[in-house]
């Protein structure tokens, strides 16, 4: 679903990805482990065209992003690691928004307001402004947004990064869910704990170069751990 | 997707800045230049029918003579009535001379112009010549700050309020961090921006449309005709030249500057295209091609006054003076040297010498000013606001084009004075009654479209290029990818 | 180094490295020494041409030979308003009033406005030292001093300050200190522009303006000082530096253009000056309902014979066309002066509801202190205005007065006799116009709404930013 062949990415002098090579099947949940500048947020920046690659490929449902920027966004669902929505907008309204940009795509608001009940948004936040928002609650909309689109990939920059671990827990639930039903999932991570928990597969990058690929059920917490900080050393 | 941007922009706080503010000021400066139309629709009825009331009350004094002497009875005319009254074409001419009258511009509603500063109204006095009227009496303050008609609305505020609320289409996104999520739908950014950009410029373009329709209705309503032409390319450009500020606000979000910047940026060349350009142009054009002053003009004028008007201290040196005027006025006019009103000759000769001097003066100064206009219109290119402030002026009528025609067409008014009342007077006719509907009444005729689009072409160009340049680097900028 | 000294520095050079600071600096210089340059040498021309030509206009009304006196008042003099030094900073209403105007039988209205010479883009203004001083200045104030709180409160640097242990006054006495410092570089500029003035009117006359230099600096101090306070107090209660930015430009554009454009719109819609059509409607009117001249001149002949015992036109000892001019002009002086005072006095009028209106905008206020120090506001032009129709009247009188005494009664009509002619022992009976403008003490004081509404902006935008600093929050 999700494939990366050979995908290089250049600033100026610095080389910000090298040559990865990788592929997410459905249903499969690859995590991508790596510290601050391993090149993690660039592979997601180039699954979603927003920089353009210095050479090779990123493909989603075995179309290149390059050629068919706008098209391929249909299959692909997206969370940042800061869900910002609109502040003047209410929760149920911003959704409405960003799911009225999908083409083909229209829920009533009875619809809507179910999405966001899936992802565990509490029924009277829905027509508050975001303003009020916490950040587990933006959160939970950006995962109503990603499940709107029923897309078949969904990719995840640091999606637990300032959760709690109740929110965190319950956000684990949502992905698994998700894999449950066929979507192939790119998740980037520092958390070494929830990607053991939610992966199936961990991919550990330093410096642009994705260093190992390994299962996680092949492998236990400690022992990831102890991986980790030997390709960090 | 437009109607789903127009939702979301409606949500936003800016969206009932922009409708008040385009309203108010639509409303105000399109209020307020229909008041000033109206009033210049008025004021020159107003002088058409002062002259004409007293050319009434001197056809009944004039008509009591005459059945005086009809009835047998001129013993009841007062003798002073008879040297020097209504039945004397002399004294009809100079003490009530014809006025020409500027009317209201046909599109003066949209732009207060020179209107407010030039004269609209000239007596024509058989020997006097041409002199200003009723000079325009509005506060000086007034002038100085500027009218607020709806093209100063349109070149001012409106753009304003396009910056305002353009600045930020991708910077807010972009600082507020929705902008990732945006562009990861499956949605064209370019779209997007243009249709954002779009809802916005939609919103003023038709407040703009609707005034300037409902303002030609109640002008048509009230004087029962409208150039719809003019008022079409009126609006055109005034649509276009909002456009551009559109576009300029597109291109510079898509350099992917903070909103801070952006605002600055844009602000900037609003303030540097719509304030400072035009401020410095005169200073400037002043600078490059000084003309000679007014005050230098009316010097000139009243030496040439005095020269012609001034006796000579004696006997001789005066009837020197007289042959001399009337030799020369003999030989421009050989058909009156046999006329007998020798008094009335001299005085015509002396008006027409001393008209003949101020044109020659009023040529030199003439030329001097055009040619800085030249140099005006050159250096406010460099504004777009400064050209199509001009396009504008010129399209609505209250410009110098339409100004200089009336001039023409008051100096054509005045021969014809000359040759109604100057047989009159130089055989020394008694007027009658009934020649008082012979007197030449002044009609303006409008400068036609070709007139007064002509001189627009290189303006219209001009414009056409600022829109063209800006039009080429957005698009350009609208290839690269959004800075994230 | 104390702690205010040390924010007062770091924001001191975060605006120089920014290039703010440079930028508003140099463009300001550059926009008063062309301002300058340009508005001394109109001064110069106007004012020395104007001069000049008034003298030659004198030595025309006193080179007039062979003519009545009745002719004479219709050539007339032209005067021309006179430039006062201070134009050259200020020019006003200048380019806007006429430059001239005919005093002569008839009453007229200053024609021949500069502006008439003016391309149509002169429409927002002239550049002027005043105007730079008016709009630029309070311009680059905005865009020195927008970010001086919000800039520290979204990067989170304040809080980080706070955290440290500096105290909370130390840091505002700074900011301000660092906001505030730029501000010095006007003393050089004023100083500057002092100097040339000096240099370029020579000494006395510009001891005469000094007095009158001061207040009008006072006014733009005021005026500057309230966008300071105005800025530092949106930075203080802004969430962001763009919305800060935002409201400050607004309020700029708000105050320096829309407000007045406002204001003009609404005082001619609701106090609209009479036009000359109006003015000459009047006095159409007033023609209309006179007596017919025949029938009046014909009863003062018989009220001056009997007067003089005299048997005849021919022997009566003064002219009955005098007497019937002067008498006519007295009746219809009231009527004429009422309705040019119209015009003038809606001038007035409005000069009055510009400076209440600039509650709205402090540039309004700021403006109209500094036109009517600087002697081309529209009070000083009605003044002008006054003191040329004093002078046209005594004109008229005198040249009555002459036909009165000196012209033979004519046989048997109203006109003057073909052989009565008058030279420079007339002539000579007018004075030469001349003027000298109300002392600046009444100009001070015509402008005590707009000097009250500048202190109380000032005042109040100081109060607003003592508040919004004093409840400022560490956080955005």
């Amino acid at each position: 679903m999700l494939e990366a062949i050979q995908l290089t990415k250049q600033y100026g002098s610095h080389l910000a990805l090298d040559r990865l090579n990788l592929k997410v099947e459905p249903g499969e949940v690859f995590c991508l482990l790596g510290a601050n500048g391993a090149g993690k947020t660039t592979t997601i920046n180039l699954f979603l065209n927003f920089v353009d690659p210095t050479s090779g490929k990123a493909l989603i449902n075995g179309v290149d992003v390059a050629t068919d920027p706008v098209g391929t966004k249909r299959f692909v669902s997206y969370i940042p690691e800061h869900v910002m929505l609109y502040r003047h907008m209410t929760g149920l309204e911003n959704l409405e928004y960003f799911t009225g940009l999908i083409p083909g795509v229209k829920y009533s608001d009875e619809q809507l307001i179910n999405l966001l009940r899936t992802a565990g948004l509490p029924e009277e936040a829905t027509n508050r402004r975001v303003e009020g928002y916490s950040k587990g609650m933006r959160q939970k909309v950006g995962l109503a947004i990603a499940a709107a689109k029923n897309a078949k990939a969904l990719l995840l920059d640091e999606p637990t990064s300032g959760l709690d671990p109740k929110a965190s827990n319950t956000f684990s639930e949502s992905i698994a869910e998700m894999s449950a039903h066929g979507v192939a999932i790119l998740m980037a991570t520092h958390d070494l704990f929830r990607a053991k928990e939610s992966g199936t597969r961990i991919g550990i990058m330093r410096d642009g170069v994705l260093r190992e690929i390994l299962r996680c059920s092949e492998i236990s917490h400690s022992e990831l751990e102890q991986l980790y900080l030997h390709h960090m050393n | 997707m437009f109607l789903r941007e127009w939702k979301f922009f409606y949500k936003l706080p800016i969206f009932w800045i922009v409708l008040a503010v385009s309203w108010l000021s639509l409303g105000l400066g399109g209020w307020n230049g229909y008041k000033r139309w109206s009033s210049q629709v008025t004021q020159a009825r107003l002088l058409n029918q002062q002259f004409e009331a007293t050319l009434a009350r001197r056809q009944e004094s004039l008509s009591k003579i005459e059945k005086a002497f009809a009835s047998g009875h001129p013993e009841t005319i007062r003798p002073s009535n008879l040297i020097w009254g209504v039945t004397q074409p002399q004294f009809i001419s100079a003490n009530d001379p014809p006025v020409s009258v500027l009317p209201a511009a046909p599109l003066g509603f949209l732009a207060t112009g020179r209107s407010d500063t030039l004269p609209r109204s000239y007596t024509s006095s058989a020997f006097r010549g041409l002199e200003p009227n009723a000079p325009t009496t509005d506060d000086p303050v007034a002038l100085l700050i500027g009218d607020f008609d709806l093209k100063f609305v349109v070149l001012a505020i409106l753009p304003l309020i396009l910056v305002l609320s353009c600045f930020d289409l991708l910077a807010t996104e972009r600082e507020d961090g929705t902008l990732r999520l945006l562009l990861s739908q499956p949605t064209s950014f370019r779209r997007l921006l243009l249709y954002r950009a779009s809802v916005r410029g939609v919103l003023v373009g038709v407040s703009l449309l609707v005034t300037i329709v409902a303002l030609a209705f109640a002008v048509y309503l009230a004087s029962g005709f409208i150039w719809t032409g003019r008022l079409a390319v009126y609006t055109t450009v005034s649509e276009a030249y909002l456009a551009f500020w559109l576009l300029a606000a597109v291109g510079v979000n898509l350099l992917g500057r903070s909103g801070t910047s952006n605002s600055l940026l844009l602000g900037g060349t609003w303030a540097i295209m719509v304030i400072f350009l035009p401020g410095m142009t005169p200073v400037l054009a002043e600078a490059i091609s000084p003309t000679p002053s007014r005050a230098l003009y009316i010097d000139l004028a009243r030496a040439a006054r005095l020269e012609f008007y001034n006796a000579a201290p004696d006997e001789q040196g005066r009837k020197l003076q007289e042959q001399t005027m009337l030799a020369a006025f003999f030989k421009r006019h050989p058909e009156w040297a046999k006329e007998p009103n020798r008094q009335s000759l001299y005085l015509a000769s002396k008006g027409e010498e001393f008209n003949l001097e101020v044109e020659k003066i009023t040529k030199q100064f003439d030329a001097a000013r055009e040619h800085q206009d030249k140099i005006s219109a050159s250096i406010s290119v460099f504004s777009v606001t400064a050209t199509v402030d001009q396009i504008l002026t010129a399209i609505s009528g209250n410009s110098d084009a339409r100004q200089a025609t009336f001039l023409r067409q008051s100096l054509k008014f005045f021969s014809r004075q000359k040759e109604y009342f100057w047989p009159r007077i130089f055989r020394n006719e008694v007027f009658r009654t009934s020649q008082f509907v012979e007197i030449p009444r002044f009609a303006f005729t409008e400068p036609s479209t070709q007139e007064v689009f002509q001189p627009l072409l290189p303006l219209g160009l001009v414009f056409g290029a600022w829109c063209a340049s800006l039009t080429i680097i957005t698009l350009w900028q609208l290839r690269r990818k959004p800075i994230l | 180094m104390h702690p205010i000294y040390r924010v007062a520095r770091r924001d001191l050079i975060e605006r120089w490295r920014d290039g703010r600071l440079l930028w508003s600096s140099v463009s300001l210089c550059v926009l008063l020494a062309v301002s300058f340059g340009f508005g001394w040498h109109t001064y110069e021309l106007r004012g020395s041409q104007r001069k000049a030509i008034q003298d030659s206009e004198r030595a025309r009304w006193l080179a007039q030979r062979y003519r009545s006196p009745h002719v004479a008042a219709g050539q007339g003099v032209y005067v021309f308003r006179p430039e006062p030094l201070l134009a050259s900073l200020e020019p006003g209403i200048d380019s806007f009033a006429g430059i001239a105007t005919h005093a002569e039988e008839d009453r007229h209205f200053f024609t021949w406005k500069p502006a008439e010479d003016e391309l149509v883009a002169h429409r927002f203004g002239e550049v002027s030292v005043a105007s730079v001083l008016q709009f630029v200045v309070p311009l680059f104030i905005i865009v020195l001093l927008y970010s001086t709180f919000t800039r520290d409160r979204e990067t989170g640097i304040l809080r980080l300050t706070m955290s440290l242990g500096v105290k909370r006054w130390h840091y505002v006495a700074g900011k301000l200190l660092g906001g505030l410092a730029p501000a010095l570089v006007l003393v050089p500029l004023f100083l500057s522009i002092a100097i040339a003035l000096r240099v370029l009117a020579g000494g006395a006359a510009f001891v005469e303006v000094v007095p009158a230099l001061i207040w009008i600096a006072v006014s733009f101090l005021l005026l500057f000082a309230t966008f300071a306070a105005l800025a530092l107090g949106v930075s203080a209660t802004a969430k962001s530096s763009r919305t800060a930015l935002l409201f400050l430009l607004l309020c700029w554009c708000f105050t320096g253009f829309i407000v007045p454009h406002l204001a003009v719109a609404l005082e001619e819609r609701f106090a609209a000056t009479p036009t000359a059509s109006d003015v000459l409607n009047v006095l159409h009117l007033y023609a209309l309902a006179e007596r017919d001249h025949g029938d009046e001149f014909d009863e003062i002949v018989a009220e001056l014979m009997q007067k003089y015992h005299s048997p005849d036109l021919a022997h009566l000892p003064v002219s009955p066309v005098g007497v019937n001019r002067t008498r006519s002009m007295e009746r219809g002086e009231p009527v004429s002066v009422a309705a040019f005072d119209s015009v003038y006095n809606s001038y007035l009028r409005h000069d009055r509801l510009m400076q209440w209106i600039s509650l709205a905008s402090p540039t309004s206020a700021a403006q109209d202190i500094s036109t009517s120090l600087a002697g081309t506001g529209p009070g000083e032009f009605v003044d002008l205005a006054h003191a040329v129709e004093a002078y046209r009247y005594s004109l008229n009188q005198t040249m009555n007065r002459d036909i009165v005494e000196h012209c033979p009664p004519t046989i048997p009509g109203y006109r003057l006799a073909d052989d009565y002619h008058r030279g420079i022992e007339v002539w000579s009976q007018v004075p030469a116009f001349s003027y000298t403008p109300v002392n600046l003490n009444t100009r001070i004081l015509r402008e005590g709404i707009a000097w009250s509404i500048s202190i109380f902006w000032c005042v109040l935008a100081m109060a607003f930013a003592a508040f919004r600093i004093a409840r400022m929050g560490v956080d955005a």
